[in-house]
């Protein structure tokens, strides 16, 4: 399961499992966003993540992160632990990263070093 | 600080524009040889020490970096995850490490992150300290580029972000004769961020001596944007960017005070052969010695401006992929970046572009002088040269029009002495033949002179 799946998992058993952390709007926000869900798993994550963030929500926020924290183990204890909180490049030994495509190939120049000869003086 | 991680973000010189393709820099390697010398003596894992077999650029331990050719990706490893194996420590819980490798264009990239063994593991300053942090700074590393230290924890929500960053940041350079500068703070998807720069008192203004250290504070358990994979490529080019603007912008300011020198030598020269030229002693010689010396120091100022040029090239470049990424992260970040990132594209990359154009244009206009003081200089030499010549063929033609006429008249002489009836001659033959011969000789001359003085008008 990746882990926008699992986000998203977590999100749903959380609402199935504890309503009583949403009020009567946030219901109806939750209809309106689910007649305007995108395709991507990333981005559903994203947009449900940023819902949560109002500080209103704060309690549904922390019961669903803690409902991620139990779908993913890997990723916060005891699996593979990679970059900066557990961050991983897309690249791999076969796959070049989304970046590359979008990022302008270049080259630095290093200074290599000019004539030594002496500089001399003017004639008085 | 739990969750706690440590990562050094390296970014060292691959090639340069002046290789042939497919060759390397003479230092490559030197970013990976430096990590695993960090694996044989002070951080001791397993697959540190052992990396040179789990990168593609090495064969049998070897430094190839043919076995990078050809490769689509900017992956180095071997395989997809590079785990370095663990090392303990005197609370009992275990420390681990993990390589991210990468080729960047002309840049090896290196993110090595340390974490403890379970996200459980609160790491206040003692526990920094197993993670030998003083190991990853400029000296031991070495990265041509630049390097980032970045910690990244989850704090209380109640925390002291701030002064946390700060014990942090001392914490990190405890044992050295480095401070942390605070340079700026902010916030990265949603965590305060807090900015640090290390500089070596010896070398200031070397970017390459530099450590830009970065706490990130999760105090919102925030989660998802960390794994983003997207993320983690667009910070890891936006850092590689911004080392590469730096380091670049440096190499232009060199180059510029480089040209600086050769141009206030041109003005110097200009002077000299002014004094040559307005001096009736000067010597063909002096002025052919300053022709001998110009073309050397016209060549190098021109190789400053065409450097230069390559300089904002790469700078401008740069640039761009530096906005690419923070475009992105902000996108990533629901519309939020760190304001001193957004600063550093709006102020610092417009100033240093702008400074090495406008160093540019100051320089331009001197190579064009120098082309025309050689041009100048060359046809004074050249009339000079003519004159010379041209006075060294009158003597040849006055001498020899004297001699000419001076061996004729002293061959009739010398035939006919005896027919001049006088007794001086009779007495002295061999003499007066002599003395009449010279004197044919010194009238032929002044006759030759004569001759070509009237060629002349």
């Amino acid at each position: 399961m990746s882990v926008y799946q699992a986000s998203i998992q977590a999100f749903a058993q959380v609402i199935d499992s504890q309503p009583k952390l949403l009020t009567h709007q946030d219901w109806v926000e939750l209809e309106q966003i689910r007649g305007n869900l995108p395709d991507d798993n990333e981005k559903i994550t994203e947009l449900v993540e940023k819902w949560l963030k109002l500080e209103s929500r704060r309690q549904l926020f922390q019961a669903y992160s803690q409902q991620l924290d139990l779908l993913i183990p890997n990723f916060d204890d005891g699996g593979v632990k990679t970059g900066r909180a557990n961050s991983k490049s897309s690249a791999s030994p076969d796959k070049p990263s989304e970046s590359g495509k979008e990022l302008l190939d270049n080259t630095i120049k290093k200074n290599s070093p000019l004539s030594d000869a002496p500089k001399s003086q003017p004639k008085p | 600080m739990k969750k706690f991680s440590l990562t050094l973000y390296a970014f060292h010189l691959h090639h340069t524009l002046s290789e042939v393709p497919g060759d390397v820099d003479a230092d490559a390697n030197l970013l990976w040889e430096n990590l695993v010398k960090l694996g044989e003596t002070s951080l001791r894992f397993t697959g540190l020490k052992d990396l040179r077999s789990k990168l593609v650029c090495y064969d049998n331990g070897k430094y190839e970096p043919k076995g990078e050719q050809g490769r689509e990706t900017e992956w180095l490893g071997n395989v997809d995850n590079l785990d370095l194996g663990s090392l303990p420590t005197p609370e009992g819980f275990t420390i681990h490490a993990n390589l991210q490798p990468f080729l960047i264009n002309d840049t090896y990239a290196a993110d090595f992150t340390l974490s403890p063994e379970s996200v459980d593991i609160s790491i206040g300053l003692p526990q920094l300290q197993y993670f030998q942090p003083s190991e990853l700074l400029p000296g031991n590393i070495q990265p041509s580029l630049g390097q980032t230290i970045w910690i990244y924890g989850e704090v209380d929500p109640d925390a002291d972000c701030e002064q946390i960053a700060k014990t942090y940041a001392t914490a990190l350079l405890a044992g050295t004769n480095f401070n942390p500068v605070r340079k700026n703070q902010g916030e990265f998807f949603g965590n305060p961020i807090f900015e640090y720069q290390v500089n070596d008192s010896n070398t200031p203004n070397n970017p390459a001596q530099q450590c830009q250290i970065f706490i990130e504070l999760n105090h919102a358990q925030s989660s998802t944007p960390q794994f983003s994979e997207n993320s983690y490529d667009w910070l890891l080019n936006l850092l590689c960017s911004y080392h590469k603007i730096r380091y670049v912008y440096d190499l232009a300011r060199q180059r510029y005070a480089e040209a600086r020198a050769i141009y206030s030598y041109l003005d110097k020269k200009i002077l000299e052969f002014n004094h040559l030229v307005n001096n009736s002693q000067t010597q063909l010689s002096d002025l052919k010695q300053l022709l001998s010396e110009i073309p050397r120091q016209s060549l190098d100022y021109t190789r400053c401006l065409q450097d230069l040029a390559t300089h904002h090239t790469a700078i401008i470049t740069n640039i761009t992929n530096y906005q690419i990424c923070l475009d992105k992260l902000t996108a990533i970040g629901n519309g939020n970046s760190p304001q001193s990132w957004q600063d550093f594209l709006s102020k610092d990359c417009q100033k240093w572009s702008k400074q090495v154009q406008t160093d540019i244009n100051y320089l331009t206009p001197g190579q064009e002088l120098f082309g025309q003081l050689v041009d100048t200089i060359r046809g004074v030499i050249e009339t000079q040269q003519t004159e010379s010549d041209r006075s060294l063929e009158r003597t040849v033609q006055v001498l020899g029009i004297g001699f000419g006429g001076g061996a004729i008249v002293s061959g009739v002489v010398t035939a006919g002495i005896d027919k001049i009836n006088l007794p001086l001659v009779q007495k002295y033959p061999f003499y007066s033949s002599l003395f009449l011969s010279i004197i044919a000789t010194l009238g032929f001359i002044y006759l030759g002179w004569l001759i070509v003085k009237c060629k002349e008008r």
